[in-house]
Parts: C-alpha cells; structure tokens; sequence
C-alpha cells in the first residue's frame, strides 16, 4: 500500500495564499498528473507533500498516517516513503559531488551500508536507471542533461520510496532526451510498482503519463478527473482553455485573445477566481452574476469527476 | 582577465614570501635585529643599512624582517578567531527557523554597524592593553562582518535544489551544512578569510601603534612604526620599513584571495574564461551574390563558425539555405545545439563574438548584405527586421520606463518626432491587445508580467513596421494560455501587414500550427524542408521521423513507449564522418557513413539531405 490523501491543504505566505483548501488523492500505483500555470501552486503542494514546507492547515496522509504531525524517527521514515525529483538536474545535483557520491549519500541516509556494499547498492541503482557503471565517478557538469536527470532518478530510488512526486521533470530537457526519461519512468512504475504524482505544464507529457488528471488554478483544485474523460470531455471552463491551448498541426489558434493574463495571486478576484477570465462566465454571459460572489464548491459531475464550477458541463 | 591573473599571481607569491619572512626571519636576522651599535643611531639609508638604523642603531630592515612573525601570527590568530566563530554563527543561522534567522540577522547587522577598529578598542580597554587583547578585540571584531556573508552565501546556497533533494531525502542539517553547503561557498569564503587577514594585520597594527597592543620588548611592525614615528624628523626612512611592510602585507593577503578562491573551485576558473564576450559581427562572404527575387529573407550556403584556439575551426552551421517570402510564416526546428539560433542571429547580423559567418548570399528585402555600407546595413537591419527573443525580461532595459524603450529605435531609424513616436507606440499597444497602454507606457519593465512584456516586446518590434520577424522561442518562458495569445497576435500581424516571420522553436506542434513551412535543422543542417502537412504525413528525413515519435501528443497511444534516438547529438568539432546522423541512424547504409549526403529538391517542393530520399 502506499497511497497518498491530501486534504484541506491551505499554505500562506504573508499576503499570498499559495494553496487555498487542496483536496487530492492519488491512489497506489497509479499516476495523477497535476496541470496548472505558474503561480497556481503546484510547486509549493509537492514541497508540502515532501516535508520541505509545513503547511498552515490541513493533512498530508500516507496510507492514512498524518505525515505534516509526524516527528523525529517516525518522520525520518514517512520522508523515506516519499521523494521528490526536481525540475532541473544541474540545480538539483550538488556540483561538487560525483554521481556515486550523490546516490550512495542518500542510500546512508537510510541504510548503513558502507564499503562494497555500498559500491554494490549504488551500481544496481545505476544499472536500475539505465546508466553505465562509468557515469558513477562523474561530476554534474561532465555528463549529459538526460544522464544528469536519470542519476537524480537514482538518487530519489535510492532510499525505496514508494511514492515519487515528479516536478516538470522533462521541462529543461530536449524532445528526444525527454521521451527517454518519460519511458524510463513508466518502465520503473512497472517494475517498482511506485506512485506518481506528475506535475507538469505540458499537457501532451500530462496525458501520456497520467491515470487521472487534476487541474490548480490560483491555490485550488478546479478539476479532478480520469484522463479518459478529461481529454474527452472537460468539465471545467479553464480545463477547456489548457486544452485548447496546446498547440495542435491544423487545429485554429483556439484561445480567445480576451482571456488575458494570469491575475496577481496576492490580489485574487473574489467568487469564483476564474471569472475575471472565463469565457462562458459573467464577461461573455453578464446574468452569471454569482460567479463574481459565490465561489464554487468542487462537485462531483459523476461518481469520478469533482469540478469547481457553477456552470460546468454537467 | 589576464592581468588580473597575473596580479593575482603576483599577490600569492608576495604572501608566499612574508609567510617565508615569518618562519625563517627570527633565527636569520635575530642577531642582526638585536645588534645595538651606539655610533650608528638614527642613520638614513645607506650600504650597511638598507632602511637605516633606529635610535639604539639597530638595523631596521633585519627588525622588520624578525617583526613578520609577530605581525603575521597575531593576525593568523585573529583571523582564526574570526573564521571559527563566524562561519558556524553564519551557517547555522542560515539553515535555521525564520524566527532565529530574523533576530540573529537583526543582532548582526547591529554588530555590523560598529567600525572595527573602535569595537577592538574598547575590548582592549576593558581587558587591558595586552598581546591576547588585541588579537581577541581584532577577532571579535572581525566576526560580524564574515558571519554576515557566511549567512548571505549559505542562506542562498541553502535555497538551491540540490540542498531541497537532500532535504526532502532525510539528511541531517548538520551534514547539509558540512557537506552541501559549505564546500559550494568555500572558494568565496577563502577570498574572504585571505581578505580578513590582509585586515586583522592593518588592524594589530594600529592598535600597536595606539600603544594598545604589542609592548616593548616585543616588536611588531605597528610598534616599530611607533618608534619610527618618533624619530621621522631625524630619520625618515625609520618609518619607511614598517610602514612598507604593513601596506605590502594588506594588500598581498587581500589580493591573492580571489586567485585563491579561483584555485580551490575550477567552476569559478571556467565562468572568469566565458567573461568578456562582446557582441560583433564579423563578415566574410564567399562571393559577393547578386540583388535578386521578391523574398523577404533570402540566404544561401550559410555558415557559421568559431575559432578552435589551434587556428582550425569549430562549424555551428553549415551550409543553410533560407527562404522566407512575403506574408509567409516559416519554421525552424531542432534540439539545443542544433544551430537554429546562431541561423537567426547570423540572419541578422548578431552572431555572437567570436563567431564568424559566411555566405553566398545574404538579402533583406532583396538587399545584398555585401553590396551595402556599414551604416546602410544597420539601417536595413533596423528598419527591416524585428526581433522577439525567449525571456523578454531579459530583452527590456530595467531601468527605463517602456515609453522610451518602445519609442527609441523610432527616432533613430525614422527620425521621428518625439510626439509621432509616442502616437505611434499607443497604437502598436493597442494592437498587441496590451489594456490600457498609457498607464503601460509609464511603467518599468518589472511592473509588468512576463505576458505583457512579450507583447510589448512585439509592439516594439513593430513601431518600424518590419518586413521580417525573427521570433526566437517567442513563448517558452510564457504560460501556455498566454503562449496562446502571443501566438495569435504573431499570426494576426503576419496576416494584417504581410509581415514575414522566422519562428524558432523545439516545439514541433506550435510550428505546425503555425507555419507553411518548416525547416529541421540538426549538427548545424538542414535536413528537411517542407510544407507542414507533408512534413507531418511522411517525413522523408530519418530524424525528423524519430522527433516526431519522440514527442508526445493529444492523440498519442499512451499503451506504447515513445519513440528514442539512440544516442546523442555530436558535439561541435567532432562531427562525425559522411551523413551527421549516421551513427544515430536507424536505417544508416554504407555510403551514409562515407559520405555527406546533398541536400536534394524532391518533386513535392521539399528539400531533403538523405541518402535513403534520393531514390523516392
């Protein structure tokens, strides 16, 4: 077992509310893919779920156990459970250590093994990523950027966690490394049986990846769906619009010009905080007054699809 | 640069020197030093004494030279003492709770706002004036000031992702510091320490001369400066000595910490080459081409390359052809390295320093770039083409306020008057769909958001009306449903005003939904040129056929793994033999690896360079 709940997550800095009641959960083995622009607060609920922020209110539970109270021991094996790949492996690895020294770092952490051992642990993790045993006495700026994201892979591996929370983890790669490191994720799901949490502003990379998709707007889930339906059929106005927004051969420029900017998040509009921006709200339909003073509760639509949205397709 | 290596070369070997003078000095020159010789008192500088004598006729050159121990070792002390209470204090705030870290910062910056010297001063008052007085007050008051930039350095070091890995992996704080963060700061922390040696000697050697420090009979360079101080109308030169000593001390320990930062982290070593690039263009053409068709853009057997350092060179691109006509939107595809940038700017006469390009031909709007002036050159260039980089935070001047930066190439190009200008600023605004572009027009950059700043970007690109538009990853650093607009807006103008524009990109969905036209670069090639739609449908090139695999769309079968290369690409200079691809290549043939395949003119309009599309 090893699914992750999250419920009623709320983290304030000074006059941002970066996440605003966030409700997720991703079940054992499988893969939620998290979309959202910047400033939505993707980045601050996958450093919560880490253990790298404490949140203001709410409850982080790992097969039911509250992480965010946990202390000491208890604490040190929660994190063991969950780990975290960053963005950009040439910030994520310490420059002044070779990949074996990275990797064999996290696996003392956890485990005391030293020596051969150690040597033998670390060559696995390697192999387990699909690098050679050369790349091990590299330094971080001697390898290249697939090969730098894949010892970041082993290290995350490296203290058998059960849960890996991908944060744009193929944003700062190449096309053709990307796909590399897309198959080699999926391949160790298979293997590991791991649970991921996906987070991406691609959605193309989303929809290859995920079970089910959530998607943040300014601190708060507005749509949580199986990826099936959600392609097919988006419930919510602004699920539409990334949809739309993915650049497709033959397919019209979508987007309506009037959508504008992302609003200031410390600043957000009240009621619903899409409508400022929403082309079925209170900008294009001027009746829909309650999406600028009632903000919408996330329903279920169906047994497996929540929506915050007065009007969403039903 | 490399004088700085040089003065930095120097320094080192000066402290090298005084260290030397400190350790051998005494047991050398102690005789010397000690020798009184009544008849010679107060001598100036002669054969038998290099500095003179002081009053009791001691040689001061063989004082000064036993002097360095005390100096130096009462300085090394107070360093010590500095160091080991500093970077810890620092350290340990940085990665503590924000509670501490502000009142720890707050009692520092208070301790900071203390000069030094008066801080030492009163120490030594209180505990007496006394050797271990002065080095502890020297030490102390050294304290905040390295504890203030350990704080800074660690704190930003703590902040970084490699520090959050750690973190989130279950290290322990205090290995976080030790292994993680102090050896990321250390070659900064050494200027610092050599920097504070340099101080702590300057500073023992005043407080010696306040007589606050090293009595009789001990000598140090600031008591000898005293005696020498006393006798400066007899003997002049008696100052001269010491004074000499402390001045070259301060500044030898100062001034080698940067070449000793330099030495202890080659990153540092690396970044200081890259330093001093400039931008310039260098042209050679091959052979001066003729004026000719109607295409806004016209290139042909474009190289750009950089010097190998061995008199050979280093080719980024080679051998493109470029077409871009009126109204049209073309694009230009490849991964990092491929060359599509270095096209663009080479296009536009900015290929960075010190890369050199060449051509056959080379026109904006039908203009020969060889047949024209420098000046004319700039004109067309400023006049005709528009460019619209990725981070447009990075492309606006911070410090000026959007109205002077939208108006200015106006003015210089066009001669516009500073009123037209303005109008015409207003209106471009307005048609980049920017709300109210008044207000805009007195803000600064930052005041703005990234989408914003895009569009000013393009507004600006097109107060003189360009014919050409080279958008280079226009939207990679944008939000996707800003993308969407910015997109939307480029398409808009290319339809309103017949506008031409180059679009850049790795991202093969947004050039198809965009251009006519797509070119795939690759090792600094062409490979594929074609109509979108057949680029798409049959990709005739075996690399633009993996790279369409590689991605990931809306419609991708999710149950099957996504396409791979093999392999990477070569790095500039190590081209590999015949076809760049080949070894990378699925379907590679003998000749593929022998020879570089033409780039041939197939019957549906499209360029291919390819052995295997030869024989359709």
């Amino acid at each position: 077992m090893s699914e992750l709940t999250i419920e009623g997550l709320h983290v304030v800095f000074g006059p941002v509310h970066a996440l605003d009641g966030v409700d997720l959960h991703v079940p054992t083995g499988g893969t939620v893919g998290l979309v959202g622009e910047s400033g939505s607060g993707k980045s601050t609920l996958a450093r919560v779920i880490v253990q790298l922020l404490r949140p203001t209110a709410g409850r982080v539970l790992l097969d039911g156990e509250d992480a965010t109270r946990a202390q000491g021991q208890r604490l040190q094996m929660l994190r063991r459970r969950v780990q975290m790949v960053f963005q950009d492996p040439s910030a994520s690895l310490d420059p002044r250590m070779t990949a074996a020294a990275s990797i064999a770092e996290a696996v003392t952490t956890h485990h005391a093994l030293r020596g051969a051992a150690l040597a033998a642990e670390v060559a696995r993790l390697l192999e387990l990523v699909g690098l050679s045993d050369e790349i091990a006495g590299r330094y971080p700026h001697e390898v290249s950027g697939g090969q730098r994201q894949r010892v970041a892979i082993a290290r995350a591996l490296a203290v058998r966690p059960d849960i890996l929370i991908l944060d744009e983890v193929t944003s700062a790669l190449d096309v053709s490394v990307q796909a590399t490191i897309l198959n080699l994720l999926r391949a160790l799901q298979a293997r590991l049986g791991l649970t991921f949490l996906f987070i991406s502003h691609n959605l193309a990379t989303v929809r290859y990846m995920s079970d089910r998709i959530a998607v943040m707007y300014l601190g708060r889930i507005v749509e949580d769906a199986p990826a099936d339906a959600f392609f097919a059929r988006p419930r919510h106005p602004y699920a539409r619009v990334l949809i739309d927004a993915v650049p497709r051969a033959g397919a019209p420029l979508a987007v309506p010009l009037s959508i504008g900017d992302p609003p200031d998040p410390r600043n957000p509009p009240a009621g619903c905080r899409f409508h400022p921006r929403c082309p079925i709200g209170p900008v294009s339909f001027p009746e829909r007054t309650i999406c600028a003073t009632t903000d919408p509760q996330p329903l279920l639509r169906d047994p497996l699809v929540r929506a915050a949205c007065h009007f969403a397709n039903a | 640069m490399r004088r700085t290596g040089v003065a930095g070369g120097i320094a080192l070997a000066a402290a090298c020197l005084l260290l030397l003078a400190a350790i051998v000095g005494p047991p050398l020159f102690g005789g010397a030093a000690e020798a009184m010789d009544f008849d010679a008192a107060n001598t100036g500088i002669s054969a038998g004494h290099w500095l003179g004598t002081d009053s009791l006729g001691r040689d001061i050159l063989a004082r000064t030279l036993v002097a360095t121990r005390l100096s130096l070792g009462l300085a090394l002390a107070a360093t010590a003492i500095t160091l080991i209470f500093a970077i810890p204090l620092g350290a340990a705030l940085a990665v503590s709770g924000p509670r501490l870290r502000n009142i720890g910062g707050r009692v520092i910056d208070a301790w900071l706002a203390f000069p030094a010297i008066l801080l030492a001063i009163v120490v030594t008052t209180i505990i007496g004036p006394s050797l271990q007085g002065a080095v502890l007050a020297i030490g102390i008051a050294g304290i905040p000031g390295v504890a203030r930039l350990t704080f800074t350095l660690a704190a930003s070091a703590a902040g970084r992702d490699y520090v959050q890995s750690a973190r989130a992996l279950g290290v322990r704080p205090w290995r976080i510091v030790a292994r993680h963060v102090l050896p990321n700061i250390g070659d900064t922390l050494a200027v610092t320490a050599a920097t504070s040696l340099g101080i702590a000697i300057v500073s023992i050697a005043s407080l010696s001369f306040l007589g606050l420090g090293v009595n009789p009979p001990l000598v140090d360079w600031g008591r000898m400066l005293v005696e020498g101080a006393q006798a400066i109308y007899v003997t002049p030169a008696a100052a001269l000595g010491p004074a000499a000593a402390i001045a070259l001390a301060g500044m030898a320990f100062g001034f080698s910490g940067e070449t000793l930062g330099t030495m202890i982290n080659p990153l540092r070593r690396r970044a200081r080459n890259m330093r001093g690039t400039a931008i310039a263009d260098v042209f050679s053409q091959v052979t001066a081409g003729t004026v000719t068709d109607d295409s806004v853009l016209a290139v042909e057997q474009l190289g750009v390359w950089f010097p190998d350092g061995r008199g050979g060179r280093l080719s980024a691109v080679r051998g493109v052809d470029l077409c871009v006509g009126a109204g049209e939107i073309v694009g230009l595809v490849g991964e990092s390295g491929s060359g599509k940038t270095l096209t663009a700017l080479a296009a536009a006469a900015l290929a960075p320093y010190p890369a050199r390009t060449q051509f056959r031909k080379l026109a904006l709007k039908g203009q020969e770039f060889s047949l024209l002036s420098a000046s004319d050159r700039d004109r067309l260039l400023g006049t005709g083409l528009a460019m619209i980089f990725q981070d447009p935070s990075a492309s606006l001047n911070p410090a000026l306020r959007i109205a002077v930066q939208m108006t200015e190439g106006a003015r210089v190009h066009r001669h516009l008057a500073a009123r037209a200008a303005r109008i015409l600023a207003l209106r471009r605004m307005t048609e980049v769909q920017l709300a109210a572009p008044e207000h805009r027009m007195r803000q600064f950059p930052h005041e703005l958001s990234g989408g914003m700043r895009q569009r000013v970007m393009i507004a600006m690109g097109l107060m003189n009306q360009p014919a050409l538009i080279l958008a280079d990853e226009p939207t990679t650093a944008l939000d996707v449903t800003v993308q969407a607009q910015i997109l939307q807006l480029l398409k808009a103008t290319n339809a309103a005003e017949q506008t031409a524009i180059l679009l850049i990109s790795h991202d093969i969905g947004m050039i198809s939904q965009l251009c006519s036209r797509v070119l795939v670069m690759y090792a600094g090639r062409v490979v594929e040129d074609a109509p979108v739609a057949a680029l798409l449908r049959t990709p005739a090139h075996p690399y633009t056929r993996a790279l369409l695999a590689a991605l990931p769309d809306l419609d991708t079968d999710r149950s099957k793994p996504l396409g791979t290369i093999q392999g990477r690409p070569p790095p500039l200079g190590a081209l590999p033999g015949g076809c760049s691809f080949h070894p990378r290549c699925p379907s590679c043939m003998p000749i593929c690896v022998e020879r570089e395949p033409p780039s041939v003119r197939m019957a549906d309009a499209r360029s291919v360079a390819c052995w295997l599309a030869e024989t359709p």
